[in-house]
């Protein structure tokens, strides 16, 4: 399997002038052909910094960017705008996204006309057969946004990305406003772009979200992994304290494990109250002194995957579920 | 019984088009409801005609919505007003647009106390900051002086739970009460929600696209499609033997049962305006019976709008 995207100790910084905080920290990820990555994190854990890092929409401060194993890093923008239809990325809300004043049609066909040398009837092929993938139809085709509910107008959203058979598609909380349904047939059309060989990296704010389609799933906070595994590992067995709270945090239609769970105390700190050491340290309800000081580094664990936290090399960082 | 509504119908002023076709659903003293659906089914609609806060865009035209024995749907506006905030506490989904940007938090609190009766402002002052503090906000007495735009995600979420709450109420409705927050917080104001309700006896109704939150957090469930409730019933009856195939879907599509990846496809178009069961053109157990009206089977505490519902079957 060849590496479509990569990020090499990639740091991130955003924000105004003297403003300016970290969003990511040294990250390491890749994604390869036929492959979907799972990036999971809340508010400020840095997702969209590194949804934008893999299609090279942020330079990194720090770091290399790879695409198809080409160093992008530095890349000027007009030789990036080549890449563009090769490597897309999909936004959370496609309302803000989409120009109001043009149909469905015209904004799936778009890229097609920036990009591809090909004819208008061909161009109408083009969407006409993906919109009946998508399940869009001739009617809907011709509506405005302001004409289309969110759940159908993210379709269109998803369609402008794929139209111009992207080998690295990048998807930032695609079905965070999405109903159960809309989510899930979403889910089921990137299974079937994963089978085609795309490779997919999709950031979600829980697990759950990412969960159904993810080979791989990468845990956020505050702008870095604190675990990077397979996804049937992670969900059997998660080792970093913050992804065994996410997973508890799962709302599971499951009445056995009713108020069984791990409780977070406060909320996730902006970047720049970040204390020194490990950085989920204040929040953690196994934290020892020493977690306040050193900062954990990502250590490979068994063979297929990396956790930061001290207390995983000791095998100590597992938390009894507390009613 | 705390609130009993019975066949709640509401049509869009605009175009006379029935929004919601006869919602019933109960609320017992103490238990709390989860009314459950998709988007569009009508579920804050019904909690927005409930209180009496449709107006320009719909109006009931059927019903009734006893709250404790009195109707709200047929009260004046002056009774409504004493009733909604007071008696009926309402969190809404975006509780930034709740919040009055330009006053103080703990002002907020103490106006909301005074509407409803005349109060000693150093008494009201206290009360503000104690409710803050049972709202798990620590160091109360400086954020009552904070301003709303001052507060995290979180804590706006926490203090439009206290407006609501300030004049212990009977009955609480909550409409997604946290869309929007991230997953921690979520369980965080789900946990403070139920300890509440729990603690103060007040029946809760909570709107949510989440069956997880149902099952993690109410007594009992209503399902909501296409502006009626298809499905009511105790949780664990219900989740344990669902008998309307919606309802069976909505489990059935639960993030935690897509494990091996994948997933079936669901969704589609509602009918168009008329007679039958509304789920038919998605149901696949659908016959020619579907086009008639269907019963409401069960009658008892469980009960389900299908013509194959058993209630109780395995």
């Amino acid at each position: 399997m060849s590496v479509m995207g990569e990020l090499r100790r990639v740091s991130v910084s955003v924000g105004p002038g003297e403003r300016r905080v970290a969003a990511l920290t040294r990250i390491d990820m890749q994604v390869e052909e036929g492959q979907v990555l799972g990036v999971v994190g809340e508010a400020g854990s840095g997702k969209t910094s590194l949804a934008r890092s893999f299609v090279r929409l942020v330079a990194p401060e720090g770091g290399a960017v790879l695409f198809e194993g080409s160093d992008i890093t530095t890349m000027p923008e007009r030789r990036l705008r080549r890449l563009r239809s090769r490597m897309t990325i999909v936004f959370r809300d496609a309302a803000a996204v989409l120009d109001p004043r043009m149909t469905a049609r015209a904004l799936i066909e778009e890229p097609l006309r920036l990009h591809a040398p090909v004819g208008a009837g061909e161009r109408r092929a083009a969407v006409d057969a993906l919109a009946e993938r998508l399940r869009l139809s001739p009617a809907e085709l011709e509506r405005r946004p302001g004409e289309m509910g969110i759940d159908r107008l993210q379709l269109v959203n998803v369609g402008r990305a794929i139209v111009t058979q992207p080998r690295l598609l990048v998807l930032d909380e695609p079905t965070r406003d999405l109903d159960v349904a809309a989510a899930a047939d979403l889910l089921n059309l990137l299974a079937e772009l994963r089978a085609g060989g795309m490779a997919i990296v999709m950031t979600g704010h829980d697990i759950a979200a990412v969960q159904p389609v993810a080979d791989r799933i990468a845990v956020l906070y505050l702008g870095e992994i604190v675990e990077e595994g397979a996804t049937a590992d992670i969900l059997r067995d998660a080792l970093h304290p913050y992804t065994q709270a996410l997973l508890s945090a799962h709302l599971a239609a499951d009445l056995a494990r009713r108020g069984r769970r791990i409780r977070l105390r406060g909320e996730p700190p902006a970047p720049e109250d970040r204390t020194p050491g490990c950085g989920f340290a204040p929040r953690c309800p196994i934290a020892e002194n020493r977690c306040r000081s050193g900062a954990p580094t990502p250590n490979q664990v068994g063979t297929d995957r990396r956790v930061a936290c001290l207390r995983v090399l000791e095998g100590t960082s597992r938390i009894p579920l507390s009613r | 019984m705390l609130l009993d509504v019975q066949d709640l119908r509401v049509e869009r002023v605009a175009d006379g088009a029935p929004a919601l076709a006869g919602v019933s659903f109960r609320v017992v003293k103490g238990r709390i409801l989860g009314l459950v659906g998709e988007h569009g089914a009508g579920k804050s609609l019904t909690a927005s005609a409930i209180l009496g806060l449709l107006r320009p865009a719909a109006r009931v035209v059927g019903g009734r919505a006893l709250f404790e024995g009195q109707d709200l749907l047929r009260m004046s506006d002056a009774d409504l007003t004493r009733v909604r905030g007071a008696r009926i506490g309402f969190v809404v989904q975006s509780g930034h647009a709740t919040l009055d940007p330009s006053t103080r938090v703990g002002a907020q609190l103490i106006r909301a106390m005074s509407i409803h009766r005349p109060i000693v402002k150093a008494e009201a002052a206290w009360r503000a900051e104690t409710i803050m503090s049972s709202m798990g906000i620590p160091e109360p007495r400086q954020r009552v002086r904070e301003w709303p735009h001052e507060l995290t995600p979180g804590t706006v979420q926490r203090v439009v739970v206290a407006l609501a709450l300030i004049n212990e109420p009977q009955l609480l409705i909550a409409d997604e009460p946290t869309a929007g927050l991230d997953i921690t917080a979520q369980m965080q104001i789900l946990d403070l929600l139920h300890v509440e309700l729990r603690r103060r006896r007040i029946g809760g109704v909570i709107i949510t696209r989440d069956l997880g939150v149902v099952a993690q957090y109410c007594d009992d469930v209503a399902v909501m499609f296409a502006g009626q409730v298809v499905e009511q019933g105790p949780v664990a009856q219900v989740f344990a033997r669902p008998a309307h195939p919606f309802t069976r879907t909505l489990i059935g599509i639960m993030p935690d049962r897509l494990a091996t990846g994948g997933g079936r496809a669901y969704g589609g178009p509602l009918p168009e305006n008329g007679e039958g069961c509304p789920y038919r053109p998605r149901c696949d157990q659908a016959t020619e019976r579907c086009a008639m009206v269907p019963p409401l089977v069960g009658a008892g505490v469980h009960a389900a709008r299908c013509h194959f519902a058993r209630i109780g079957a395995a």
